[in-house]
């Protein structure tokens, strides 16, 4: 009778949903062409930027493995700070697991040189393998950043434009976005760890 | 000897609380209640304009980019150098913003170095720099924007 207990106990602790997993499947976001029955769906363009320690990344660099992204400036005052807080809690979680990296590109090349970033990099206390701060051409950034936030389009709680409200937005290993949240909030963040742990199940 | 030695401890103690080792400095170092709400009013103000002008980083990028394919396309010497000018400001105005945040006072900095009344007027002039730092990014963003407007609507230009 005694261990009856203790198994109903243990199956209601279980049921609580305390570590709740995803379990709907990640829709692919983005502004889709459609033709016919023909779906060509949205996919991060190429790019080409350099990082922290002057290497060239660009959608190669990533793979086989699906990545955070956020845009950021290593001089914002207020909302990158949140962000980065929320960006170090997924580098701790995920350090050890080679599937998933962090792209941060910078929107404020002329400041942000590459030696800037080594350092805010290394104040983080972050690996650079891990972890990509970018810089490249401003206008090309700008155009990348219009399009990761296109998603905006389609679903009314997603970023309204690239007006640096911290949005963070998780790329699967085929460049689509599966999933975004608001940065500076750790409740978004919650769920959305609970995104990545979905994908990095099903790539 | 035992009893002059716990004597001793405890004037150590006395002296140490005395001089505030036995509690926590109020936030803010020495201040008041009543300043650190009003630094923080006056953190907030400054922060208000840098935010309401923020986005607009953005805008003046894509108008920017926007400008820039008429360098290459049009005859018209007189609207290239309208062009050229138009982003010459954004981009000044752009720096403007951005050489602002990277000098921009840190709350916590200002109280372990700055009195009261300092803090206030620092925060204060700091308002009025942003303040400037916006008129300028909205004024070239407006210039840009009706330049390209005009470029539009007039294909002779072209």
């Amino acid at each position: 009778m005694r261990y009856l207990a203790l198994l109903a106990l243990a199956a209601l602790l279980a049921s609580c949903g305390a570590g709740e997993k995803q379990t709907q499947a990640l829709p692919i976001l983005g502004n889709h062409k459609i033709d016919g029955a023909d779906t060509t769906y949205h996919q991060i363009p190429d790019f080409a930027f350099v990082d922290q320690d002057s290497m060239l990344v660009t959608n190669a660099t990533f793979e086989g493995k699906a990545y955070v992204a956020d845009f950021f400036f290593t001089s914002c005052p207020t909302i990158c700070p949140k962000v980065k807080k929320q960006m170090l809690r997924l580098y701790d979680k995920y350090k050890d697991d080679d599937r998933l990296m962090l792209l941060s590109y910078s929107i404020d090349p002329k400041r942000d040189t590459v030696g800037r970033l080594k350092v805010f990099a290394e104040n983080l206390g972050v690996s650079s393998g891990k972890w990509r701060f970018v810089t490249g051409d401003k206008d090309k950034t700008y155009e990348l950043a219009e399009d990761y936030l296109s998603i905006a389009r389609e679903d009314p709680e997603a970023p309204g434009g690239f007006d640096h409200s911290g949005w963070l937005l998780l790329v699967d290993d085929k460049r689509h976005i599966r999933s975004f949240c608001d940065g500076t909030n750790p409740e978004k963040v919650d769920q959305f760890i609970k995104d990545i742990d979905w994908l990095l199940e099903h790539m | 000897m035992k009893r002059q030695i716990l004597s001793l401890l405890l004037l150590l103690s006395l002296l140490a609380y005395a001089c505030g080792g036995g509690q926590k400095p109020a936030e803010g170092g020495n201040f008041t209640e009543e300043q650190i709400k009003a630094q923080d009013e006056a953190f907030g103000r400054m922060m208000t304009v840098h935010d309401e002008v923020m986005p607009k980083l953005d805008d003046m990028n894509r108008v920017g980019r926007q400008l820039k394919p008429y360098l290459d396309s049009l005859d018209d010497k007189t609207v290239m150098e309208e062009i050229n000018l138009a982003l010459q400001k954004l981009e000044t105005s752009e720096d403007g913003m951005m050489e602002w945040m990277m000098a921009s006072p840190k709350i916590g900095q200002l109280r372990d170095s700055l009195g009261h009344e300092a803090i206030i007027g620092l925060l204060q002039a700091e308002e009025e720099k942003i303040a400037r730092v916006r008129d300028d990014m909205l004024s070239s963003l407006q210039g840009a924007e009706s330049l390209l407007a005009r470029i539009r609507e007039n294909p002779k230009a072209e």
